[in-house]
């Protein structure tokens, strides 16, 4: 029979199974490891002098500048989607039956649709509906930000939603002003408790930038692509092992960050 | 303004929620500095009239004033009227981010925009004057339930409110603690503060209050002082609710 309590400490029997599949999981991660090194190594991936590549001056320079463009777009999606996806939570929870319904059918519509369709759309169809033109830049921003706002409001809201009602009961009582009182009293709670989810939104934001590429904006994905076309097909696996670690060092710091800033808020 | 002015005014005031009516044509005034104790059943609307009177619930018609004034409709001179209006809740509603002497100075500094120096100092004479002074670097969830209250009197009283309006302030506390609070209460009643107070604490109503309102099903059924409602009170609903509790 199963345990259907979850917590149990596992029984003398029950540990012995957790040994031998422990083990058996590891033989196996260990032989896939082992014939992926040998494959990778038998078409000269491997080879030292193709890694080597990573420490030439041009390849880094190039790398970071990609990284530069990442961050940027990401940095100002995340401000922009943040302060947007604030309001439409707030318009979501509003008694006001236009602002309610205006920021559902927001929130409904745009979580729905894939980002790279939103990119597309806003950079092809912003010049065709208003005759100027739009960077790439800001026509990848306004895609992840629009995507990204309904997102962020829903986290809003559910930190809004897990907030005892009495907290802004008091402040109203006190005669505290609706700004004030989310400023001072909800905000500070609300960002809190919904921290976790907020740096997640932004390592997906981070994430989902390299969609970039798909109309030209030249940020780290694609700076590794077109470094690899310059030098050859030699080069992908390290130049992509590169750009990888980059995107994973991105959003560890954003994690350190956020439990730094968890701590300090607690 | 005459002095035997009513502090609270409340006429013909009836409340429906959706189809439910909740509060009907209610009629009560409150004289400056009078203690008036709501008693009733459960669910016969003594939270929803109590809110009413600072407007955190709206009302359907009828009027409310304080010191003459109507409750405005307007969010800022609405809000003006709520500082002077203290409100004590069941669940104490601190502010959990905050400490105890931040909770007590924040509606002085950002709605009277005191000096943070002189809120300070009231908020630190108000938290010893009910018994908490030391506890005032602790967040709230490090309090006991009879501590967190008494702070959320001293925050009510930082703003020198007019009125005090106290809905069922020791029903969520334990019996040993019921007692720090009510003496609280009863030492504003002595320094004159004009009181409404829902509570069950059948004790403190004959003792403190200068008059009972007995509500059920929404009405006040009736209406009179401590002896007589608790020795011979008028309606077979009273003298039903007074056999369960007593
Ligand atoms: N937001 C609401 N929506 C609908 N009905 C409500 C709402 N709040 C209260 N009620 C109903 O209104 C009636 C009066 O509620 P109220 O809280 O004023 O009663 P009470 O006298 O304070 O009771 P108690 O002693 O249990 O606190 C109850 O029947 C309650 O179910
Ligand atoms: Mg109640």
């Amino acid at each position: 029979m199963m345990s259907t309590e979850l917590f149990d400490r596992p029984g003398p029997i029950a540990r012995r199974r957790a040994r031998l599949w422990t083990a058996a999981v590891a033989v196996a991660a260990l032989a896939i490891a082992i014939w992926a090194v040998a494959k990778l190594a038998s078409q000269h991936v491997l080879d030292g002098n193709n890694w080597i590549v990573l420490t030439h001056p041009d390849v880094l320079s190039a790398l970071l500048t990609g990284l530069l463009a990442t961050l940027k777009v990401a940095g100002v999606s995340v401000v922009l989607s943040l302060v947007l996806g604030l309001f439409i939570a707030l318009g979501r929870m509003s008694k006001r039956r236009w602002l309610n319904v205006t920021s559902r059918i927001w929130i409904e519509a745009l979580r729905g649709l894939p980002e790279l369709l939103l990119i597309f759309f806003i950079y092809l169809g912003f010049p065709a509906v208003t005759g100027a033109s739009i960077s790439t830049f800001w026509a990848l921003v306004a895609g992840l930000v629009l995507y990204e706002s309904a997102s962020m409001a829903e986290a809003f809201r559910a930190g809004f939603l897990a907030l005892p009602k009495g907290q802004s009961e008091a402040a109203t009582a006190l005669g505290v002003r609706y700004i004030k009182t989310l400023r001072y009293i909800l905000l500070p709670q609300v960002i809190r408790q919904i921290l976790p989810n907020l740096v997640s939104e932004m390592v997906r934001v981070t994430k989902a930038s390299s969609l970039g590429f798909v109309i030209g904006y030249v940020e780290l994905l694609l700076t590794g692509e077109q470094a690899i076309e310059y030098l050859g097909g030699q080069y992908a696996v390290p130049i992509f092992a590169g750009v990888a670690v980059l995107y994973v060092v991105i959003c560890l710091i954003l994690s350190r960050v956020s439990t730094i800033l968890s701590k300090r808020l607690a | 303004m005459q002095l035997n002015e009513a502090m609270i005014s409340i006429r013909d005031v009836n409340k429906y929620y959706g189809a439910f009516h909740v509060l009907k044509d209610i009629d009560l005034d409150v004289k400056r500095g009078e203690v008036v104790v709501v008693l009733g059943p459960s669910g016969s609307g003594k939270s929803t009239l109590c809110r009413t009177i600072n407007r955190l619930e709206p009302i359907n018609s009828g009027t409310i004033s304080i010191e003459g004034q109507v409750l405005p409709e307007e969010s800022g001179p609405l809000s003006e009227l709520r500082s002077e209006v203290g409100m004590v809740f069941q669940q104490f509603n601190l502010f959990a981010h905050m400490t105890v002497l931040e909770n007590v100075m924040f509606a002085p500094v950002q709605v009277r925009r005191q000096k943070r120096e002189l809120a300070r100092a009231r908020a630190l004479e108000l938290l010893e004057r009910v018994g908490v002074g030391a506890q005032k670097d602790k967040r709230p969830a490090q309090l006991s339930g009879g501590q967190q209250q008494r702070v959320a009197i001293a925050r009510a009283l930082a703003m020198d409110p007019k009125v005090m309006l106290f809905d069922e302030p020791t029903s969520s506390l334990d019996p040993e603690m019921i007692k720090e609070v009510l003496d609280v209460i009863v030492e504003l009643t002595k320094a004159g503060m004009t009181m409404v107070v829902v509570t069950h604490e059948m004790g403190f109503a004959q003792t403190a209050a200068d008059r009972i309102i007995f509500m059920a099903a929404g009405e006040i059924v009736e209406e009179s002082t401590p002896q007589e409602f608790f020795s011979d009170c008028k309606t077979e609903r009273a003298r039903e609710f007074l056999s369960k509790v007593l």
